[in-house]
């Protein structure tokens, strides 16, 4: 129900990818003699037994490289913070819900977790539902519901997602009067405790 | 004129969290070391692993030093590539219903039922389900002399029941059977 980092992490998982594969792609072909004499876009490839960088030992170098690490060091681990960070997953709920009547004259500002706890209050008093979670986002113009319902593995699940359908458009067209935009239903199984005192009949021994 | 966006599915595929953990967890390392190394030489402290990093430099090309490692890196590479473009399996089954509302069964969700479900029938004593691509694996056990009839129970009622959930694309049952010993 919450939304996570799925696409920034591909996205930066593949450019990542991207930039070690050129990067040592490059190495080990240069260091294969693969691109000895090639000359790309004006640069010539150095040749195998050449050092990879001719760095002077002296104080001014080692300064700088310093400088470099400090820099490169401190972008690339905010960045890599900020991709921490997005790890979390987000509810990304409607902020507060502004009624407005016909007529432009009053404006009612709702808190969306009053509706969304209402919702699941509702939606838990069906059969065969155990437990009912509601997210709402978007407007009170377009609502867009979020619910994630647990039920028992003996309910039939189309009429289960038929009464909930049912019971979140009619409270909705009653105390928003409208419906929601659109409507989402995840449903969760957990399974039964068995009592010693229930007895389980399958579907073709109960007609005989 | 209003546009209107649809709606992001309630059904997701995995969001690759774990490689992304681990990437921005290495490479946030490697920045602090290179911070830490950097701030201690700038400040007069030890210069190792600076000249560490010279020394690196230094390495011709042509060193084993050089493009072995290299052609490791470019293989973590790959396998990141991959990681990112396997698309991977949904978290949910779509439910089909009449109305609008889109209904999903969670895969925990339907492992549970089909586990419920195969405990209820006369012979099972264990059940273990899998979900697996668009197979549904069932492990049983059972005490049962006749556990190649109990087997064939088992498949023909799962079957029948996840029919009867109406899920796109419903997942294929294949049950596997073994007798248990005390």
């Amino acid at each position: 129900m919450r939304h996570t980092a799925g696409r920034l992490n591909r996205v930066w998982l593949t450019i990542t990818g991207l930039i070690l594969i050129l990067g040592a792609g490059i190495t080990a072909a240069i260091g294969l003699g693969l691109l000895e004499g090639h000359t790309v876009a004006g640069f010539r490839a150095p040749d195998r037994d050449q050092p990879i960088l001719d760095l002077p030992d002296d104080p001014a170098t080692t300064t700088t490289i310093a400088t470099v690490l400090v820099v490169a060091g401190i972008i690339l681990g905010l960045f890599c913070v900020l991709w921490l960070l997005a790890q979390v997953p987000r509810k990304h709920g409607a902020s507060d819900l502004k009624l407005q009547d016909p007529e432009n004259r009053g404006l009612t500002v709702m808190k969306p977790g009053l509706l969304e706890d209402a919702i699941s209050d509702r939606v838990e008093e069906l059969e065969n539902i155990s437990k009912a979670t509601t997210i709402i986002r978007g407007s009170f113009r377009a609502p867009d519901i979020t619910v994630r319902i647990t039920t028992t593995s003996h309910a039939d699940l189309p009429s289960v997602v038929a009464d909930v359908e049912h019971r979140i458009k009619h409270d909705l067209r009653l105390t928003l009067g409208r419906e929601p935009a659109s409507l989402g239903v995840a449903i969760d199984v957990k399974d039964e405790p068995k009592k010693e005192s229930s007895v389980t009949l399958g579907a073709s021994s109960a007609h005989t | 004129m209003s546009t209107r966006t649809t709606r992001r599915s309630i059904r997701r595929r995995p969001s690759r969290s774990v490689p992304a953990l681990i990437v921005a967890l290495v490479l946030l390392m490697a920045s602090v070391a290179g911070v830490w190394a950097g701030i201690t030489a700038l400040t007069g402290g030890s210069t190792a692993a600076i000249e560490g990093v010279t020394g690196a430099a230094g390495t011709p090309w042509s060193s084993q030093a050089a493009y072995i490692p290299s052609i490791a890196v470019a293989l973590i590479g790959v396998v990141l590539i991959i990681t990112a473009l396997i698309p991977g399996h949904h978290n949910a089954h779509l439910v089909n219903h009449e109305g609008a509302t889109e209904a999903a069964l969670t895969r925990r969700g339907l492992k549970t039922y089909l586990e419920d479900h195969a405990m209820g029938i006369d012979g099972v004593d264990s059940a273990r389900a899998s979900l697996k691509g668009r197979q549904a694996s069932i492990r049983i056990g059972t005490y049962a002399l006749d556990r190649h009839e109990v087997e064939k129970d088992v498949h023909q009622r799962l079957r029948n029941r996840v029919d009867s959930l109406h899920l796109e694309n419903a997942p294929r049952i294949r049950v596997n059977t073994s007798t248990l010993k005390d």
